[in-house]
């Protein structure tokens, strides 16, 4: 079907505002932002008595609570642009995989966290897991930069064990 | 920037019903396991590793990306393709181990052809897994699936007729 003269304008200007919506974040002006909103819809900064009001500022200021939460996250901030690009796999689906060398390496490595004993095995266990975390994300920046977003899936996959990991060393230190 | 903000707190919202790396200890307090989940978390049955590279061995590395678990399920194999052992080794919530060791008990004995009929329902009605974890129950399922791919291919690969065809023409013979 094609489109009327009026959808082709709202569909382009919907992926306009898309393609304004980057994976990279300035994180001080996240904050920035977030203080700023809270400040004008946290409960108690509302001078006004009406209670529909206060009802609907602490509604919004949960919401604003969430959004900040997903935007600071890497991972959560990425599941959320592909789920908005349209990937339904927006949460890694509901499927198993059975990538070899990705779950060989993820087996190996919660083997490692699982024998770890001292302190400073965990520590180095860490140090090169945030390292690759951190070079994870910088290819996901990239990767959304050119809308290639099969490989940004890939590395959202990647991310979510290596953030899995993480969580599993921090529980031993 | 608020419109922007509401889509994320519904993302994340979604996102934090799904899996989470609890103990059964901490989640008496918010949600009970069954006792038969507890039992599996526990006094997990067939921990452990196989040769990967025994010729009778076959192993099923499988994943479930929403949680970031990983499940590797082994069988070994004899000539008739019955499982005479069957080990596994899970990174996960207490669902998804309890599931792979139910898993490596009920598929010990049982030929190759059996155990790929096993439904990730029996499993998960057996340890009476809640709907959020449906998914764990699914990814034991697939593990065995998995292992079984393994043995058949590497038996293919070695030039043996599948066992049972084996057995058919030393009988007509």
């Amino acid at each position: 079907m094609t489109p009327t003269r009026g959808q082709y304008e709202k569909g382009s200007r919907h992926t306009q505002r898309l393609q304004h919506e980057t994976f990279d974040v300035d994180s001080k002006q996240l904050d920035r932002t977030f203080r700023q909103l809270q400040t004008r819809l946290h409960p108690d900064k509302l001078s006004s008595s009406v209670p529909e009001e206060q009802e609907n500022a602490a509604n919004q200021s949960a919401y604003v609570n969430g959004a900040y939460r997903t935007l600071k996250d890497p991972l959560a901030r990425a599941y959320h642009l592909l789920q908005r690009r349209g990937r339904s796999d927006g949460q890694g689906g509901e499927g198993t995989i059975e990538d070899p060398e990705l779950l060989m390496m993820v087996m190996e490595t919660r083997q490692q966290i699982e024998e770890a004993e001292s302190q400073e095995d965990l520590m180095a266990l860490r140090h090169t897991n945030e390292a690759k975390r951190r070079d994870c994300i910088q290819s996901m920046s990239v990767a959304f930069g050119k809308e290639d977003l099969d490989l940004a899936e890939e590395l959202v996959t990647q991310l979510r064990y290596l953030t899995t990991a993480g969580d599993a060393i921090s529980l031993k230190l | 920037m608020l419109q922007g903000l509401r889509f994320a707190a519904g993302a994340l919202r979604e996102s934090q019903a799904s899996c989470q790396l609890i103990r059964p200890a901490v989640a008496a307090a918010q949600r009970p396991y069954h006792k038969n989940v507890v039992d599996h978390y526990e006094n997990p049955r067939n921990v452990g590793s196989f040769g990967k590279n025994d010729a009778n061995v076959g192993t099923g590395l499988v994943g479930a990306p929403a949680c970031g678990d990983v499940m590797k399920l082994q069988i070994k194999v004899d000539e008739a393709g019955n499982i005479i052992d069957s080990c596994f080794k899970t990174f996960g919530c207490g669902s998804a181990i309890a599931s792979s060791s139910v898993a490596t008990e009920w598929i010990k004995g049982k030929t190759i052809e059996e155990v790929v009929t096993i439904k990730n329902s029996d499993i998960a009605k057996h340890l009476s897994l809640p709907p959020v974890k449906l998914h764990c129950s699914m990814l034991a399922e697939d593990a065995i699936k998995a292992a079984v791919k393994d043995i058949q291919a590497k038996r293919a690969a070695a030039g043996q007729a599948p066992a049972a065809v084996e057995e058919k023409m030393a009988a007509t013979a």
